[in-house]
């Protein structure tokens, strides 16, 4: 954070104390480029630095909260004043507090910030093009018909968020994080690659390209109807989308207003014994890593599935509260726009013995699943655990990848599938949510009712 | 916020012009969010916040850049000028001279009709809370929201345009969960949205809002499993638009027609679409939750015939790509705040009435899905590939709506869709609803009348 940022958060505190019980200031300043290309071409080039502030204050034994980037005199004086109208509306928060200063110790994130990202420039993000093409070079069989990049999109950043609270709550961390997005081309079938980490030289385009064009390569053929019962292995980008379709269900927010299917269900199975999640937010290798949450609570990995049981819900501080419990340090503010909500970091899921190839091979004949449509909170029901899904894949058959399937659709509880789970892959992929990130390998469900195009 | 004065954009727009460049714009930006929302009965949240900034943009050959500034002043507007400047390669032929002229009137309510204090919002909230929980014991959970925007902007250009305009938003959204005696559980989303002020709510009520909310719950608490498989699938009006928004739409937007060489690019002309299918987008519909006098790139608002009888007519462009491509302008770069570029986005997107009434499309199906709901749902723009979730759906058999059915997922291809389209009622409704592209949300309305498509592939849960 800029020192005028910092000097200002303070200031608004200050302001706001008098005419409060409870006042917090949350700060962030991020700095980001984004670049993108079309065939090759710079599209645009976008260079800007995001700073405000969030105000959360008890007055009137309400709370109210307002946010703003005019952080000038009369912005501020703008700022506490909504604030305090918000207050004065927030009929039925009588009561409300803020979280105290929590006893735990902040732990040491280290790699959050790399150094080499503070130092990137317009010239290192202008060689993407030409260090994926290398890549792609290197790994494309120059028999097959050749890949192309259609659009690539960079965006990297760096910044720091920042809190302080009249109830002692203090902290503040620096974080960067670049994602590249690349569409690859050939034969009029497209395939994405992701890569994501702490730098531009911190990218695996080697690992992430491949699996887009190996993915291109099994994809190619008539795409063939899929109807029945089947075993599916859900790719580590589809077993994220499953995992993300959980997450709704597992917020004490969920809990607290009476959305959860999970409601009740903790010390109960839920999935196959060998389904277990953790969130660990000091894994710096998940993009979501940080020391504390975005309302101060200090950090600490957290199981949430134990061999299928249900072992806790996230909470923030007031839905922790609410449930009768502590907060597990899972506030999350999207921006300092943003009142805390409560989101995961970095799920995690304890990996078997069996390579994803292994896996596909042991799971013969199973329907691979590269995409999972539509099973994050559009449809799936934290309330109900309900979900439909369509499925995009390949077929695996008599030893080999025996051609794309058509797009085919699953529903049911979400219960009932996580229960067919029967084979956990070794290798973890990376995979970006809105707001946290998934690690997962290859997962196999079995006995699973495919619909498809009847012929 | 002080209004951008034509002095300054001029002496910004020769600085970034200075080393080539054909474009230079400013968009100015302020902004009051209000919302407010109840739980358990009670007020559990208001927040309001400020934006407040200038964003520019420069076009230099096929690529352009962009920043912003929060700070107001000339020094920072000139400062971001010179930066963006300095992105570009300098050593080319001068930039195009600055055009800059004298503001048009500012535009918009200057005191938006009706505007209540955050306790008025509450009040709102709390009678669409109350009705809801009155309405039936099975309704267990009620979560209103109401959220208002008044948004003032500023935008010039070097080629001359400088629009003043007001833009205000206002919007109640209640859902509801009902749980049936065995623990099921149900929700009901009800929405008044438009871009006049709080008319909008009141036309219709909480009252109104609160029950259409609870009956659809209610109504899906004695769901049984969508059966799967390919069957017609009548989309009623209203909500069924989302399919001609996502499906077909979004493939017609001129970045992604044109650059990315979507199912409809050079398609001009063709029959992609059943002849009972005319699509338009118009922001200019007075008072929609999509609705705008001028796109965020400062040019008025026009309806384009999209789709006429089947036949592809146009496609929606901003400023950039109809320069691009040599394509009338129609007016739909929009951008979520002074933070962001603008990109081509629809507004009130809709198929446009055809003659039958809307029982006669039940009447002439024998077997078949009644979507009256759709939810979310995701489409690949340049293959037309959908999967669309549906909230509340009803099995037709014999030409009459039976069961109410859950968890069904429509997924097809939207040119085969779009001429699968073989009857079109008259009973044409407006939804507000929210879209995202490229990281920006944008407000839109979808619409349509009650459509039916003749086959789709439905994903459901029973065997």
């Amino acid at each position: 954070m800029s020192p005028g940022l910092a000097e200002t958060a303070t200031a608004i505190l200050e302001r706001a104390r008098p005419s409060t019980e409870q006042a917090e200031v949350f700060a962030s300043e991020v700095s980001t480029t984004s670049m993108r290309w079309l065939n090759g071409e710079l599209e645009y080039e976008r260079l800007v630095t995001n700073r405000g502030v969030g105000l959360r204050v008890v007055a009137g034994d309400r709370y109210g909260y307002s946010y703003s980037s005019a952080l000038d005199p009369a912005g501020v004086e703008t700022l506490v004043g909504l604030a305090r109208d918000a207050a004065a509306a927030n009929r039925g928060s009588a009561g409300y507090r803020l979280p105290p200063r929590s006893e735990l110790p902040v732990p040491v994130v280290s790699g959050l910030c790399h150094p080499a990202a503070l130092g990137t420039t317009t010239a290192d993000r202008h060689e993407l093009p030409a260090r994926v093409a290398g890549v792609l070079g290197e790994i494309t069989d120059a028999a097959a018909p050749p890949v192309r990049v259609q659009r690539m999109l960079c965006v990297d950043n760096h910044g720091r968020r920042s809190i302080t609270s009249s109830t002692g709550v203090a902290g503040s961390y620096q974080v960067s994080g670049v994602s590249l997005w690349i569409e690859l081309l050939t034969d009029g079938r497209s395939s994405h690659a992701f890569a994501n980490g702490r730098s531009l030289w911190d990218l695996d385009l080697r690992a992430d390209l491949g699996a887009a064009v190996a993915r291109l390569a099994r994809t190619a053929g008539p795409p063939q109807p899929a109807e029945g019962v089947a075993t599916i292995v859900l790719s580590p980008p589809a077993a994220a989308s499953l995992i993300g379709a959980i997450v709704p269900a597992l917020t004490g927010e969920a809990v607290r207003k009476g959305h959860s299917h999970l409601a009740g269900s903790l010390g109960r199975p839920i999935a196959g014994t060998l389904l277990t999640i953790d969130d660990d937010p000091l894994d710096v290798r998940g993009m979501s890593a940080r020391p504390f949450d975005d309302e101060g609570t200090p950090s600490a990995p957290l199981r949430l599935l134990d061999c299928g049981i249900l072992t806790s819900f996230l909470h923030n501080y007031a839905t922790g509260l609410a449930g009768g419990t502590e907060s597990t340090g899972h506030a999350f503010r999207s921006s300092y726009r943003s009142t805390p909500e409560v989101a995961p970091t970095n799920l995690v899921v304890r990996t078997g013995k069996l390579s994803t190839s292994e896996l596909v091979r042991a799971a013969e004949p199973c329907l691979y699943v590269d995409e999972w449509h539509g099973g994050r909170a559009t449809s799936s029901r934290a309330h109900t655990g309900r979900f439909s899904a369509v499925l995009s894949g390949t077929w695996w058959r008599g030893g080999g990848w025996a051609g794309p399937a058509e797009p085919v659709g699953v529903a049911g509880r979400i219960e009932d599938l996580l229960r067919r789970l029967v084979l956990v892959g070794a290798e973890l992929g990376t995979e970006l949510s809105n707001s946290y990130t998934v690690r997962t390998p290859a997962l196999a469900f079995e006995g699973v009712r495919l619909s498809g195009r009847q012929r | 916020m002080r209004a951008l004065s034509a002095d300054l954009a001029d002496r910004a727009f020769r600085t970034a012009l200075r080393s080539g460049g054909e474009f230079a714009e400013l968009f100015g930006e302020h902004r009051i969010n209000r919302a407010v929302s109840a739980e358990d009965g009670v007020i559990e949240r208001a927040t309001a916040g400020v934006d407040c900034g200038i964003g520019m943009r420069v076009l230099h050959g096929g690529t352009f850049h962009y920043g912003f500034t929060e700070d107001l002043s000339d020094e920072a507007v000139l400062a971001l000028a010179a930066r963006l400047a300095g992105q570009y390669r300098a050593g080319g032929p001068a930039g195009v001279p600055s055009r800059v002229r004298a503001a048009t009137a500012p535009t918009g309510p200057a005191e938006p009709p009706g505007w209540p204090d955050m306790a008025g919002m509450a009040d709102a909230v709390e009678a669409c809370d109350g009705h809801a929980r009155r309405f039936d014991h099975r309704i267990t959970q009620v979560t209103p929201l109401c959220t208002d925007t008044v948004q003032d902007v500023t935008i010039v250009n070097s080629d001359g345009q400088f629009v003043v305009d007001r833009r205000v938003r206002v919007r109640l959204r209640v859902k509801v969960v009902a749980t049936g005696p065995d623990g099921s559980k149900a929700t009901g989303i009800e929405t008044a949205a438009g871009s006049s002020g709080y008319d909008v709510i009141a036309e219709r009520g909480p009252a109104w809002l609160a029950e259409s909310a609870c009956q659809q719950a209610i109504t899906m608490l004695d769901a049984r499993p969508t059966p799967a498989g390919e069957m017609p699938v009548i989309l009623h009006a209203g909500s069924g638009g989302v399919l001609a928004h996502e499906a077909c739409g979004h493939g017609l937007e001129g970045d992604i027609a044109l650059n990315l060489r979507s199912v409809y690019a050079d398609r001009r002309g063709e029959q992609v679409a059943s002849e009972h299918v005319t699509l338009i987008d118009d922001p200019s519909i007075d008072g929609l939750w999509g609705s705008y006098r001028f796109d965020d790139e400062g040019t008025a608002a026009t309806p384009s015939v999209l789709i006429d009888g089947g036949t592809l007519t146009g496609y929606l462009t901003d400023r950039r790509i109809a320069r691009m491509h040599g394509q009338p302008n129609s007016g739909n770069g929009r951008r979520v705040s002074y933070r962001y570029h603008p990109i081509i986005r629809m507004s009130n997107t809709y198929i446009a009435a055809g003659r039958h009434a809307p029982q006669d499309l039940i009447a002439a199906t024998g077997h078949g899905l009644y979507a009256k709901r759709l939810g979310g749902g995701s489409v690949d723009p340049t293959t037309g590939e959908f999967n669309f979730t549906v909230r509340e759906a009803y099995l037709i058999r014999d030409g009459a709506v039976d069961a109410p059915v859950y968890g069904a997922t429509l997924t097809g291809d939207s040119v085969g869709a779009l001429r699968s389209i073989d009857m079109v009622a008259d009973d044409l409704e407006f939804v507000a609803a929210s879209c995202g592209k490229d990281g920006q949300r944008a407000w839109v309305t979808v619409g349509q009348p009650t459509v039916r498509v003749s086959s789709l592939l439905v994903a459901g849960s029973a065997r």
